[in-house]
């Protein structure tokens, strides 16, 4: 990047996002770009209407957050609801703490979950290999080994995989260009793979799931690179920002193995988020009651 | 400029190993006491921080001005601690010399009190005086009574004897 700025480093998030956003298309259809348009214009529309600034909309956060959400929601949730979630992603989650640069929670997923709150089967997580996820959640009693093997085709070979796999390649160049702190991904890869492992007994009929599938399912990696890497929210220290991470990764896994949804990834960011200014202050090595 | 979206690009590039969006965050807060446990004193303002800002946030000049700022801050708060110590030592003393007065002026009363007891104790008793004028009186009338007997005025006698009654007997 020549001389950085806020709307470059957005635009530079968003580009990254290209390559998963074009597999995505292709292999849930050309519908699926009414949802990926719908997803930036009912997070502008929050945000000109909440924040009545033009500076506020040419600054690309929300064009961003819209166009993440987007991509986290499923086909089934259709533009509506995506720009009604972009919308709520705004309305809830940014411009009443005072616009970029306060939000404590990533307003992208304040829309996710609050969509799937209100419309709960309409944005159950069916980006990639979520089907497995949700199998994975009611897999009655089944060992993961029989249940794999009842699955049609290898799952770890699926589109999920790709998706997944173009999510590491956008990471990735973020990561080489540095335009994003590495300690947030990191430590949600580490404390997603780590709780995994800890909680993977070989496939039994109650296992939370093989690490790898854990790793490649979902949204984990999208999540590792575009939703806990988000600067605003959460954690804003160094150390902060890694053990936010393993937070995140590791409530992941809690939630998608005990939680009520597939896929456990938006609350367990939000949490994580929500825990961001007290590990900061332990790694500022400051008393939270201090005034 | 635009606000600190806490994008770190500050973090790695700081000589100094400083946080400056932390920092920056702490001054804006006015949160002194933060800022200087930050390591605020250690920055060098070499401006590598302010040049890799995306938000182009006047970083090295706030630093520059937050360092002013806590020392300053150190300076009052070594002459409030000062002036406390000063206070303190103040409201001692007046309490030292308001007991001193106060233990004083109860010793005097004391004093004035055993003076007063003193007198009264070494005073005869109030009614001395009317027992003896009482005494002369039934002297005086014991010997009018024996010079009325003698000379044989029985009506003198009889309003003498009276009187002496009602004199009443001797103590």
């Amino acid at each position: 990047m020549s001389r950085a700025s806020v709307p470059k480093l957005m635009l530079f998030v968003l580009l990254a996002t290209i390559p998963a956003a074009i597999l995505r298309l292709t292999l849930e259809g050309p519908t699926l770009s009414l949802q990926l348009l719908a997803g930036p214009m009912g997070a502008l529309a929050g945000e000109a209407l909440l924040r009545r600034s033009a500076a506020s909309l040419r600054d690309g956060s929300a064009l961003l957050t819209g166009w993440l959400l987007a991509l986290a929601l499923p086909a089934s949730a259709g533009a509506a609801l995506t720009a009604l979630s972009g919308g709520l992603a705004i309305a809830l989650g940014k411009a009443p703490f005072g616009g970029l640069g306060h939000n404590p929670f990533n307003p992208a997923m304040v829309g996710y979950a609050a969509l799937l709150m209100l419309f709960p089967l309409a944005s159950v997580d069916g980006m990639s290999g979520a089907t497995p996820l949700a199998a994975l959640a009611s897999r009655e009693g089944l060992t993961i080994a029989e249940w794999v093997e009842a699955q049609p085709g290898p799952w770890g070979t699926g589109p999920g995989l790709a998706l997944s796999l173009a999510f590491l390649t956008g990471g990735a160049a973020l990561l080489l260009r540095r335009a994003i702190p590495w300690h947030a991904p990191a430590g949600f890869l580490l404390g997603l793979l780590g709780a995994a492992v800890l909680a993977y007994d070989g496939g039994g009929s109650h296992s939370a799931g093989h690490p790898l599938f854990h790793l490649f399912s979902g949204s984990a990696l999208f999540a590792a690179f575009f939703i806990i890497t988000d600067p605003v929210s959460g954690a804003h220290t160094p150390p902060g920002r890694l053990a936010m991470g393993v937070l995140a990764g590791a409530l992941t896994v809690l939630f998608r193995s005990q939680g009520p949804f597939p896929d456990g990834v938006a609350f367990a960011v939000l949490l994580a988020n929500g825990a961001g200014p007290a590990l900061d202050a332990l790694a500022e090595g400051r008393r939270q009651s201090r005034a | 400029m635009m606000p600190c979206i806490h994008c770190g690009a500050c973090v790695p590039v700081c000589p100094k190993g400083l946080w400056p969006n932390q920092l920056y965050e702490a001054l804006a807060q006015g949160d002194l006491a933060r800022a200087d446990a930050l390591g605020l004193a250690r920055c060098g303002a070499c401006r590598a921080c302010q040049d890799h800002c995306p938000s182009t946030l006047p970083l090295t000049a706030r630093f520059r001005e937050g360092q002013r700022q806590v020392l300053r801050w150190t300076e009052a708060k070594t002459r409030a601690a000062e002036d406390a110590q000063q206070a303190a030592e103040r409201y001692e003393a007046r309490e030292a010399r308001l007991q001193a007065a106060e233990a004083e002026a109860l010793e005097a009363k004391r004093q004035r009190r055993a003076e007063a007891k003193r007198r009264t104790d070494a005073r005869p008793p109030a009614d001395n005086g009317a027992d003896a004028r009482r005494d002369a009186q039934r002297a005086a009338l014991q010997r009018a009574m024996d010079k009325a007997r003698a000379e044989g005025r029985e009506e003198d006698l009889a309003r003498l004897t009276a009187a002496l009654a009602a004199l009443g007997a001797a103590p």
